[in-house]
């Protein structure tokens, strides 16, 4: 590595360009990459709130909504206060576009008269009457926003005179216009909802600012506040507060109050989204390093703070603003707000609480269609804000955002077949095709392999040291289909598991590792799916095999086989325990379902169980949670739960990966001392080459998504022949190694799941690379010297495919 | 490479930091973790001092307070930077600990939470230019190239943000970052064990190198003892807030003087099946820093402990030259250590 010799020494800026050549990381370039590598958050934020279209809809609604309290005296035609009796209670008149063939909108005049039995006034339109209907017509004088002196409306009658002969959604007891009330209402309500925001906002921003910067007592103090002010039932907060309004108020004044009264509630969820995100933010390292390159508290504050939480407050305001609306709504409903003369929704509703109005002319409840749409609009633009608020989170762009899933997500019992249910999201689906191409052979009753009282731990001499293996996987595919590309993750992985021994499947992060384990079990997340492949469980009694690649995932079958014939263990112990269930609870479950044991059969054999992972005074520890307990005792627990149906087979994701090293190697002890009891076959999933070495007898190698070094323990360390498994072996640091040498680092860097190269996946790092074959050609696993190695490089076989 | 020209860059006498542990509604005082429990050592100009030890025995707050991101509780920690002048760091009024920062410098574990997103590589490796108030935009902005193309990207990256960047390249950026002052200590606290295998070794030859062209001397905090053969000097040993042994690297790992040592060393999984079973595995857990054990604080797990070590808590004294032990029974137990592969 010939880097630049110049020294950074002083506190000069050198200006001089490096001799030397540099060795330059290249994150491939294309032109839309180059758009997202120089993103701005808004950017992003934009990108990702575009895709959720719900949520455009509803912005557009919104943006519709708040159209309107700024016309609204363009698009009313009436006075809202110009009433007449002799119009009271007027039903809806239908709009007819067409006169005589001709585009010529108009409305029937309507005759009125006393129901001499009931003194209602009754209605009836005039066929003969027709009045025209005129866009831009004149009507009632008025200022635009208040300051641009106005007597033109949207909808009018050629006369100027709408108040006498339009009534497009009916009129109240007095007469008076509905769809021109409406409009005006709709300003009241939705400014009444921002100015309420506005207000709890800055309240919230504030104290819930100085609750997570400043800490100790000041947050305690201002935490306690919160949580009393939330405990407080809030109706009967808001009428008391309501009722003390003076009767004799102006509008203006009542207006104001309740503002005040519905924000001094309001604060207490923004104060805690903020105070939240400070604390969070204060923990993350680059706040540290902003400190350490010398940053101001003010600095920090200003310029690494505060835009981290901007769209989170951004959102967090979007959905209160309904809240808000609804809270005016039902005080003014109840009489409690805004009184007439005011005109809000709330007002307008008032006048349908009478069941004998209502039931005479039912479009006095049309204000509460706006009411509806409007708070709906709102928490869906909410959402989508709130979803794409943190747009770094889950790696960015690379893993696509969900929409919100449909609710066919199975539901889970507590004691889920599967260790870890919780952490898992959604179950696969199969595709259609795949899922019913193929019955299973065998029927749905017949027990898989479970006679309850023979439970977990006898099954030993049960499996035979038969050649053939329990489970084989044949060129799985599993890809997720993003919105904007296609992933493989799992490109091509062959692999044999057998009875008693233990099969290591390494690679680097992001190689379809952990895939390749959900799609054995059929827990992957959507948008992935199986695509091809086989993987072949065979079966206890007669030898035959099932394939549950084609395996209904929530079918009867599967769930007996996932936690049942396979168990499961995960990296982070933590996120797979529920933490509402006692780590014994779920042990106890998952068995009474799988073996239907009874409970205090199951508990027993769950202690046995714990004792035996090496877990301490286990009949206490049975009743403990997850976050009671440290971690390598969480691991332990966690294989005491996957290995309490007795599984043939265990699939352990990197169970080690988050340990230090000598709880790394008890638990690693463990997992052979259980295997030569209970002769169970071992997938062991990590990236640990050390923990490969101690641990597996065969080892399958992968690279995006394609295992390309398949061989026994020995002759994949002491002869690898894939130039991957070489440079992998080659770079790691060793114990072993010289004090202070340098290692032998494979070039470059994974490329992006969707750009894989063509060609060899390894060709662009590949320093043995035959130029014109490499790129162009596609090896495929074959068998090198005997048949249980297997390579996938041309090095050692001629190119077969064109 | 260790060059021990005169003073040591670094010395740490009897360095101590509690953590208060509170409960209840008022929060009061009920106890306290000694996560540093009177850590004492020193590095020299340009060499290589790793802390290793499981997780929780202290090893971060020792980095962080050595770098003032919290104060000791007591302690010297005496570091002569550039001018020779020797400043205690702990006992430093917090405003004038910005003016050390620019010598001391700090590496972070996880490339992702170490990044602000929403800033460029231009403003996230210019910032301690800027708020130090060096050089002039233009001069500033090359300066942010020079390093960018020092620790291996491109310059034309600069208006990139981060999250256009794999975790190996957001590791550089961090460390492009940390050199933007020329410090002289760079604290490097776990850089490598959130990378994966290929890149772990990428970065550990750029430390390396950067060592070698700058001069830079590291206090490299790491858990794994495979990598911290790559890379140190000297190597010490950390158990429940407290150095138990501490010696030149080599010497460490071929003959440790203290039981813990031993155990770690043979719980590293030896990346060749056929050194397999020769794995030993220690019982037990890490000690609770809030209430450690009486005497010596590994005496629970200990296979050599003795009535002695339940009472009495061993003292870290010279073993042999520039090897220090705490351990009663150094002397008589002679250990295993890792040699050279067969
Ligand atoms: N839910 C998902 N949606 C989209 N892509 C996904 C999803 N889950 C995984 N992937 C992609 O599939 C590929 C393989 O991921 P996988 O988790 O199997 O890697 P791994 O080898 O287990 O890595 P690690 O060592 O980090 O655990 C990656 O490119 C990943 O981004
Ligand atoms: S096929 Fe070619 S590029 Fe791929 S690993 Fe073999 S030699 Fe390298
Ligand atoms: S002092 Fe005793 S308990 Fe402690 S390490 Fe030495 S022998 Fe073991
Ligand atoms: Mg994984």
């Amino acid at each position: 590595m010939d880097r630049s010799a110049h020294s950074l020494g002083g506190e000069a800026i050198a200006t001089s360009s490096p001799a030397g050549t540099v060795e330059l990381d290249d994150p491939a370039h294309s032109e839309v990459e180059e758009r997202v590598s120089v993103a701005t958050q808004w950017q992003l934020m934009w990108w990702r709130f575009r895709r959720h279209r719900l949520a455009v809809t509803s912005t557009a609604v919104v943006g519709l909504a708040y159209a309107v309290v700024l016309l609204a005296e363009f698009l009313a035609y009436a006075s809202p206060t110009a009433s007449e009796a002799q119009r009271s209670l007027l039903p809806p008149q239908t709009i007819r576009w067409f006169n005589e063939g001709r585009f010529a909108p108009h409305v029937y005049g309507l005759s009125g008269r006393r129901d001499p039995q009931t003194f209602r006034r009754v209605y009836t339109p005039d066929p003969d009457k027709k009045i025209p209907l005129r866009f831009f017509a004149p009507g009632f004088e008025y200022h635009l926003f208040g300051l641009i002196p106005a007597s033109r409306h949207l909808l009018g009658v050629a006369d100027g005179r709408a108040e006498e002969s339009l009534f497009l959604l009916g009129t109240d007891e007095q007469g008076r216009d509905v769809w021109s009330r409406l409009m005006y209402a709709t300003r009241t309500s939705l400014t009444i909802g921002l100015a309420g925001v506005a207000l709890s906002l800055v309240l919230g921003v504030l104290l819930g600012g100085i609750s997570g910067y400043v800490g100790g007592v000041t947050d305690t103090v201002i935490q306690r506040v919160v949580e009393i002010l939330r405990s407080i039932p809030t109706i009967p907060l808001w009428m008391g507060l309501a009722a003390a309004l003076p009767q004799h108020w102006s509008v203006l004044q009542v207006y104001l109050a309740i503002t005040v009264i519905i924000s001094l509630v309001g604060w207490t969820e923004l104060a805690r989204v903020v105070r939240g995100r400070f604390l969070s933010l204060r923990e993350e390292e680059f706040v540290t390093a902003a400190e350490l390159a010398g940053c101001s508290r003010t600095r920090i504050i200003v310029s690494h703070l505060v835009p981290s939480f901007l769209s989170h407050i951004i959102a967090a305001t979007t959905l209160a603003i309904p809240a808000m609306i609804i809270s005016e709504t039902s005080l003014s409903f109840l009489g409690l707000g805004l009184r007439p003369p005011a005109i809000s929704w709330g007002v307008l509703l008032q006048q349908a609480q009478n069941i004998q109005s209502l039931a005479i002319s039912p479009w006095l409840l049309i204000p509460a269609v706006p009411v509806i749409v409007v708070i709906i609009a709102f928490n869906f633009m909410g959402d989508g804000l709130r979803d794409a608020a943190d747009p770094y989170h889950m790696g960015g762009l690379e893993r696509a955002p969900q929409a919100p899933q449909p609710s066919d997500t199975p539901v889970q019992s507590p004691g889920a077949p599967l260790v870890g249910d919780a952490a898992m999201g959604g179950l696969e689906r199969a595709p259609q095709a795949l899922r019913r191409s193929e019955t299973p052979r065998r029927s749905q009753g017949t027990p898989w392999s479970h006679d309850a009282d023979m439970g977990g731990f006898e099954r030993a001499a049960r499996t035979d040291q038969s050649a053939a293996p329990v489970l084989s996987v044949r060129d799985l595919r599993t890809y997720f289909f993003a919105e904007d590309g296609v992933v493989k993750a799992v490109d091509g992985a062959s692999f044999d598991v057998h009875a008693g021994r233990t099969l290591g499947i390494v690679g680097e992060s992001g190689c379809g590792k952990s895939v390749t384990a959900r799609s054995i079990l059929r827990i992957v997340e959507r948008p992935g799916r199986i695509v091809s492949g086989e993987i072949r469980l065979r079966r206890v009694g007669d030898g035959g095999e099932d394939d549950l690649a084609r395996l209904d995932p929530q079918s009867h079958d599967m769930r007996r086989i996932r936690g049942g014939e396979i168990g499961l263990v995960f990296q982070e112990p933590m996120s797979s325990f529920s933490p509402v269930h006692s780590v014994g609870n779920q042990i106890v479950e998952t068995m009474r379902l799988h073996l239907g044991l009874d409970r205090p059969t199951a508990r027993a054999r769950a202690i046995d169980l714990l004792r035996l992972v090496g877990i301490p005074r286990p009949e206490r520890r049975i009743d403990e949670y997850a976050f009671q307990l440290s971690g390598g005792l969480r691991q332990r627990a966690m294989i005491a739960t996957a290995l309490c149906c007795g599984p043939r087979i265990l699939i352990a994701d990197e169970p080690t990966t988050a340990l230090d090293v000598t709880t790394q190697a008890q638990i690693l002890a463990l997992l052979r001392e259980l295997q030569a009891r209970e002769r169970m076959a071992i997938v062991l999933i990590t990236h640990n080459l050390g923990v490969v070495a101690e641990m597996c007898d065969e080892v399958a190698i992968m690279y995006l998504g394609r295992v390309v070094e398949r061989g026994p323990v020995d002759a994949i360390f002491h002869s690898p022949q894939h130039p991957y498994t070489r440079a992998l072996l080659r770079s790691i640091p060793s114990v072993h190694a010289r004090v202070r040498t340098k290692l032998p680092a494979i070039t470059g860097s994974l490329p992006h799941p969707y750009r894989r190269p063509g060609g060899c996946l390894f060709h662009p790092r590949c320093g043995e690379a035959i130029r014109g074959v490499c790129e162009r050609h596609e090896p495929e696993l074959q068998s090198v010297a005997t048949a249980d190695r297997t390579v996938s490089c041309f090095l050692h076989h001629p190119v077969t495919k064109p | 490479m260790t060059g021990t020209t005169g003073a040591p860059l670094l010395e740490v006498h009897d360095l101590r930091k509690e953590f208060p542990i509170r409960q209840g509604l008022l929060r009061r005082r009920v106890g306290e973790v000694r996560a540093v429990d009177g850590v004492s050592f020193h590095i020299d100009r340009g060499e290589t001092l790793s802390l290793v030890g499981e997780s929780g025995c202290g090893k971060t707050t020792t980095a962080r307070c050595i770098l003032r991101a919290i104060t000791p509780t007591a302690g010297r920690i005496i570091f002569r930077g550039g001018d020779g002048v020797a400043v205690d760091v702990a006992a430093l009024p917090y405003k004038h600990v910005r003016p050390l920062r620019r010598e001391m410098q700090m590496v972070f574990q996880d490339p992702y939470s170490s990044l602000n997103p929403r800033k460029t590589l231009l403003e996230i490796v210019g910032e301690p230019l800027l708020v130090n108030r060096v050089g002039t935009r233009t001069q500033r902005l090359e300066r942010v190239a020079e390093l960018l193309r020092l620790v291996g990207l491109r310059p034309e990256y600069m208006r990139r943000f981060p999250h256009a960047f794999s975790g190996g390249q957001r590791q550089r950026i961090g460390i492009a970052r940390a050199l933007a002052l020329s410090p002289s200590l760079v604290v490097a606290d776990e850089p490598v064990s959130a990378l994966d295998v290929s890149v772990q070794a990428q970065i550990l030859n750029l430390l390396v190198d950067l060592q070698a062209e700058l001069g830079l001397t590291y206090l490299f905090v790491a858990h794994d003892l495979s990598v911290v053969k790559h890379v140190s000097d000297r190597v010490a040993v950390m158990y429940v807030g407290r150095i138990v042994e501490l010696a030149p690297t080599e010497r460490l790992f071929m003959q440790p003087a203290h039981p813990y040592t031993e155990a770690l060393l043979a719980a590293v999984p030896k990346p060749d099946p056929r050194l397999r079973g020769r794995r030993l595995v220690l019982e037990g857990e890490v000690a609770d820093p809030a209430n450690p054990p009486a005497g010596c604080a590994f005496h629970p797990r200990c296979p050599y402990a003795v009535e002695r070590c339940r009472s009495e808590a061993p003292r870290l004294e010279a073993f042999a030259a520039g090897h220090l032990v705490s351990c009663h029974r150094a002397r008589e137990l002679g250990l295993r250590g890792i040699g050279r592969p067969s």
